[in-house]
């Protein structure tokens, strides 16, 4: 339990969390490898693990039927992977695939939402990390949309 | 206007002369982006500083103005040059053998000797890589302070000068790219520029960007953010320039000429200005 309270203790996401809030999450987060090329989520399906990067790379793609996927953002290490276990309906937006051999923390989704709402505290912090998070990809995603290496029209 | 960087003299005899220079080499860097190399028929024109630009007059086609990319002996200038109009097309399509009338050089450097000793990070989108490609190889061979490069583009088939990218890292900078969607066997970052410099987290002393300015607006924020000075921060503006000596007025941002105020400003200088739309 203290090498899970150790790894959260030094990933970004929960640095500044105080004891308390690492010990709640420390009992419902697992270490998981995953090799390159595996699928780490699939879109429209179940969100209910967070993954927080402990190591690695991972990808983030659209996929059409019409064209190859497409990888519009990585995940790196110290990152983390997606909001969608967050709100409702907790189904993934996208696919994440391994693009290195990783190591993740994974937190159970349903338990996190729990501790978040019995902790304000805690729930604060999430909820705070992961607006930097979506503010970050919604920046990302504007420049995308604007072509903005494109030419001026 | 004293608080820009300090305009340079004209160094050429006549600005609005065109002196003919000869195409003597075409270096492809991807499907629609071309370096020309050019050197004077008869005199050369006076040394390009980093960051500096020129104006090629394409005869009976146009004339339009290219950031000079690097500067080789005997006064070859190299211009790297994308297809987006007429002018421009007529360069990325011309052949060795070529003559065009260049003007010369003009605007503001990157202040690549304030650098020294210090960590700096140069930030480049697209073809924004090509203005500060004599400011980096200045940066890696002064050795002095950690240099950081950063360059997004929009998917790597448009990464451009990538031998300099291996040469800049064989001389101790540290070089990440990163590119706004690539398929899987891209084996870097997919994201902004702005994002990987956020990924690295760290203080730099000084920042030169160029690229789009969505671009630079976002890194320049995100360098000041991570604890640069705002003055320490540079950018390169380019308007629809045309005489190259501040007469025309058709660069004008706010009270600034940026042919001749600009390209390369301080941040702080200019930031307010961008917020305004239509400028």
């Amino acid at each position: 339990m203290n090498e899970i309270r150790d790894a959260l203790a030094s990933h970004p996401f929960f640095s500044g969390l105080d004891e308390r809030g690492l010990a709640t999450l420390a009992a419902f987060t697992f270490v998981r490898d995953v090799p390159a090329g595996e699928w780490i989520a699939r879109t429209g399906a179940h969100a209910d693990v967070f993954h927080a990067v402990v190591h690695g790379r991972a990808g983030i793609e659209i996929h059409a039927a019409d064209r190859e996927p497409l990888v519009v953002a990585t995940v790196h290490t110290g990152e983390v992977i997606g909001w969608s276990w967050f709100m409702e309906p907790h189904r993934w937006h996208f696919d994440v695939i391994a693009l290195d051999a990783m190591r993740m923390l994974d937190l159970d989704a349903a338990q996190l939402r729990a501790a978040c709402a019995a902790d304000h505290e805690l729930g604060f912090h999430v909820a705070d990390q992961l607006t930097r998070v979506l503010a970050a990809r919604l920046e990302a995603t504007r420049h995308q949309l604007v072509d903005i290496y494109g030419i001026a029209r | 206007m004293g608080s820009l960087a300090e305009p340079l003299p004209i160094t050429a005899p006549d600005p609005m002369q065109p002196t003919p220079y000869r195409v003597v080499a075409t270096h492809p860097e991807s499907a629609d982006v071309t370096t020309l190399s050019l050197v004077p028929v008869d005199a050369a024109l006076p040394v390009a500083l980093p960051g500096q630009f020129m104006t090629v007059w394409v005869f009976g086609v146009g004339e339009i103005p290219i950031s000079v990319s690097r500067m080789g002996v005997a006064g070859e200038v190299l211009l790297t040059v994308r297809t987006v109009g007429r002018t421009s097309a007529a360069m990325v399509g011309s052949a060795v053998g070529d003559v065009m009338g260049l003007r010369g050089p003009f605007g503001t450097a990157w202040p690549v000797a304030a650098a020294a000793g210090r960590d700096i990070v140069v930030m480049a989108g697209g073809l924004g890589i090509a203005p500060l490609r004599m400011a980096i190889d200045a940066l890696v061979a002064a050795q002095a302070g950690q240099v950081t490069v950063i360059l997004g583009t929009r998917e790597p088939a448009q990464l451009l000068f990538g031998a300099d990218l291996d040469r800049w890292r064989a001389a101790g900078a540290s070089v990440h790219v990163t590119v706004d969607a690539a398929d899987r066997t891209w084996n870097g970052a997919v994201g902004t520029a702005t994002a990987m410099l956020q990924r690295l987290g760290v203080h730099h002393d000084m920042a030169f960007v160029c690229g789009p300015e969505m671009m630079m607006t976002s890194g320049a924020r995100a360098v000041i953010a991570l604890g640069a000075q705002p003055h320490d921060v540079w950018v390169s503006l380019e308007r629809n320039m045309h005489c190259g000596i501040g007469h025309c007025g058709r660069c004008q941002l706010g009270p600034h000429l940026l042919c001749r105020d600009g390209a390369v400003v301080r941040w702080d200088t200019v930031d307010e200005l961008l917020e305004v739309r239509g400028r």
